[in-house]
């Protein structure tokens, strides 16, 4: 739906179209964005916006610079290339042009229009609104997941350091056992019960711990 | 260094000839099992032009990735162990045991702060040379220097591994491979100057097995390997006696027909008339001294010779029964009837499939080493084939690494304790 509104402080010309424009937006909530990070294709936009949630763009023709019959459909296409960067694209042309320009393709195209003269500045058609917030949306998500892989990580250190504890306490219980009354500690292995099954009833164990506390026997 | 935390660090590594099993001690009851090969590109090809900058050698499940022209796989895929042995000199070979030991460890780097490296066990054949020993110390130390992650080594021989995974402490384990056997007497400890070497392992069978698909017009298949073993593991089968086998199967050839269809393909291989041969697959792997493998020897078989890799002769002929009774009197005369009451049999060569319908005439690898042994007069001994092959090793390497004191240090002499790096 149009939204038919006119800005008429002040004559509006070439020159100081921008101005005008700047004012129709920030008088709506808006502020002027740095036009380097919405270029799309190599071309950047006259003028962006940003209203906290979508980012707006606008082409700004001039009349000295629509001498050429077909600077206008140029000025057109390059517009549609906005629409991959920004939410809504406005084309701002002088509104003696906009008999010639026919509104249905810039519907079709979902980009809007704004017409100024020397009353003002108007919108006469608005843009279709393109959603890629989305861009912004997985790396919230993303944040959130590395957020939650870190906790987990935290968690698993917790666990492991204290799975660590509860095997050394498990030992300790067993008591030190010597083979010599003098000779160095020998701590018995135990069988925590996360060990796997093949710990189980296993001489070896036994036998294995005491290398180094008994008698050389070497066999072969 | 505190022997709760060797305890909960402990990481295992079986160094296979095919395959290569590892994990730590909270790997739970299986390791992870990767191919022991390594893939060594090809810096100069265009794919490497345009997919960017890769590793000069590739290790783990990403090799397929990576294989180029079937043309040059046979230089550039590696298998550092295929024969037990790696030559001192081998670089490429030693290239690949640092590159799967690195990929080991990295895969299991937990990520908690108390983590200073692992105590790791390693596992390797019982007839490895003293420089195989020193060069894996080596190869792990330097991946200490640039990760981190092995705190100290040890390293075992296979048999000690599959005995402590099975729980006996006295006993002969026979590990049969692809490329040779070893018979190790154990009670305790390795007896080690009786252990009895084999040059002649699964890649032997597979080599008669490609002998008679081609005496069979099979001739076209022989080429992949892969299909060979296929063949030998569905097809051949362990003869009890072989001559009367034979000529059981000659009797009634359609009982005894071999059929093998293989599998995703078109192809059947069918050994017909043939089919009692089958039994000479199995017979090969365990006795090649029959009259009936001369033709074959000249025919072009390859005839397993006496090799000498370090200080140990791998002995080419030899029988298993043979081999058992040599390697258990190099021990002392009192502990003789106790390893015969203990025989451990491991390792993929000893996984034989045996069709109940072919009973009377065929056995499997436990019997048929019994047999042997009772031609030798060897009456009461118990043969067992060790359950879960594919993990013993591991298991063995985890429960001896929790198990020997932290403070226990390595020793030439002995060829145990740990070798602390840090």
């Amino acid at each position: 739906m149009a939204e038919l509104q006119v800005e008429a402080q002040q004559k509006v010309d070439d020159n100081n179209v921008e101005e005008s424009i700047s004012a129709f937006f920030t008088s709506r909530g808006h502020r002027p964005l740095p036009l380097d990070g919405i270029s799309a294709e190599g071309k950047k936009p006259e003028l962006a916006f940003t209203d906290g949630l979508n980012t707006t763009c606008l082409r700004v023709l001039r009349k000295s610079s629509l001498q050429a019959r077909n600077k206008l459909l140029k000025a057109a296409m390059d517009s549609v290339s906005f629409t991959s960067t920004a939410n809504k694209v406005y084309i701002a042309l002088p509104k003696v042009y906009a008999t010639i320009l026919d509104a249905a393709v810039l519907r079709e195209q979902g980009l809007g229009l704004m017409l100024y003269d020397e009353r003002g500045v108007e919108e006469v058609l608005p843009p279709k609104l393109f959603e890629h917030r989305s861009e912004s949306k997985p790396s919230l998500e993303i944040e959130q997941l590395k957020r939650r892989i870190l906790a987990l990580e935290k968690g698993v250190e917790t666990l492991s350091s204290e799975l660590i504890k509860i095997r050394s306490m498990k030992s300790l219980q067993l008591g030190p056992k010597s083979l010599e009354p003098n000779g160095p500690p020998v701590v018995g292995p135990s069988k925590p019960d996360l060990l796997p099954s093949f710990f189980e009833g296993n001489p070896w164990i036994d036998i294995l711990s005491k290398r180094g506390r008994e008698p050389e026997q070497v066999a072969g | 260094m505190s022997e709760a935390y060797k305890q909960a660090y402990t990481f295992g590594m079986d160094f296979g000839t095919s395959h290569f099993k590892f994990g730590p001690i909270t790997a739970g009851e299986r390791p992870e099992i990767i191919e022991n090969r390594g893939y060594f590109t090809d810096k100069t090809s265009v794919m490497q032009q345009i997919a960017g900058p890769v590793e000069s050698i590739i290790v783990g499940r990403d090799i397929p990735l990576y294989l180029e022209s079937r043309e040059d796989l046979s230089t550039r895929l590696v298998y550092p162990m295929r024969n037990g042995i790696i030559e001192k000199e081998n670089e490429r070979s030693w290239a690949i045991v640092r590159e799967i030991s690195k990929y080991a460890l990295e895969a299991f780097r937990p990520s908690g702060s108390e983590f200073t490296g692992y105590h790791l066990v390693a596992s390797l054949s019982s007839v490895s040379p003293r420089y195989m020993y020193e060069k894996l110390f080596e190869a792990l130390r330097q991946i200490d220097v640039e990760y981190g992650s092995v705190k100290g080594a040890t390293i075992i021989p296979q048999p000690l591994s599959v005995a402590i995974a099975h729980k006996i402490p006295t006993c002969v384990v026979i590990e049969s491979g692809h490329g040779n056997s070893q018979i190790c007497p154990i009670s305790r400890y390795p007896v080690r100057n009786a252990i009895v070497a084999i040059n002649r392992g699964g890649g032997d069978g597979n080599a008669l097995t490609a002998e008679i698909l081609k005496d069979c017009g099979y001739g076209d298949l022989v080429h992949e390997e892969s299909l060979v073993r296929s063949v030998k593991e569905n097809l051949g089968l362990i003869p009890a006696d072989l001559d009367a086998s034979i000529q059981l199967a000659k009797n009634d050839p359609e009982r005894f027909r071999a059929v093998y269809r293989v599998p995703g393909t078109r192809i059947t291989i069918d050994l017909a008339e043939n089919s009692w041969m089958r039994f000479l697959i199995g017979e090969y792997v365990f006795d090649p001294g029959h009259e009936l493998f001369q033709s074959y020897f000249s025919r072009g078989l390859r005839k397993p010779g006496d090799v000498r890799f370090g200080d140990t002769v791998f002995r080419g002929m030899l029988d298993f029964g043979d081999a058992i009774v040599e390697a258990v009197e190099g021990c002392p005369v009192e502990l003789q009837s106790y390893l015969y009451r203990q025989i451990l049999l491991s390792g993929g060569n000893f996984a034989w499939t045996l069709p109940s319908e072919l009973a009377d005439a065929a056995v499997d690898a436990s019997t048929k080493v019994k047999l042997l042994l009772e031609e030798k007069g060897i009456q009461d001994a118990s043969v067992t084939i060790a359950q879960n092959p594919q993990h013993s090793v591991w298991r063995g390497c985890i429960v001896y690494g929790y198990s020997v004191p932290v403070d226990f240090l390595w020793s030439w002499e002995r060829f145990e304790g740990w070798l602390n790096f840090r």
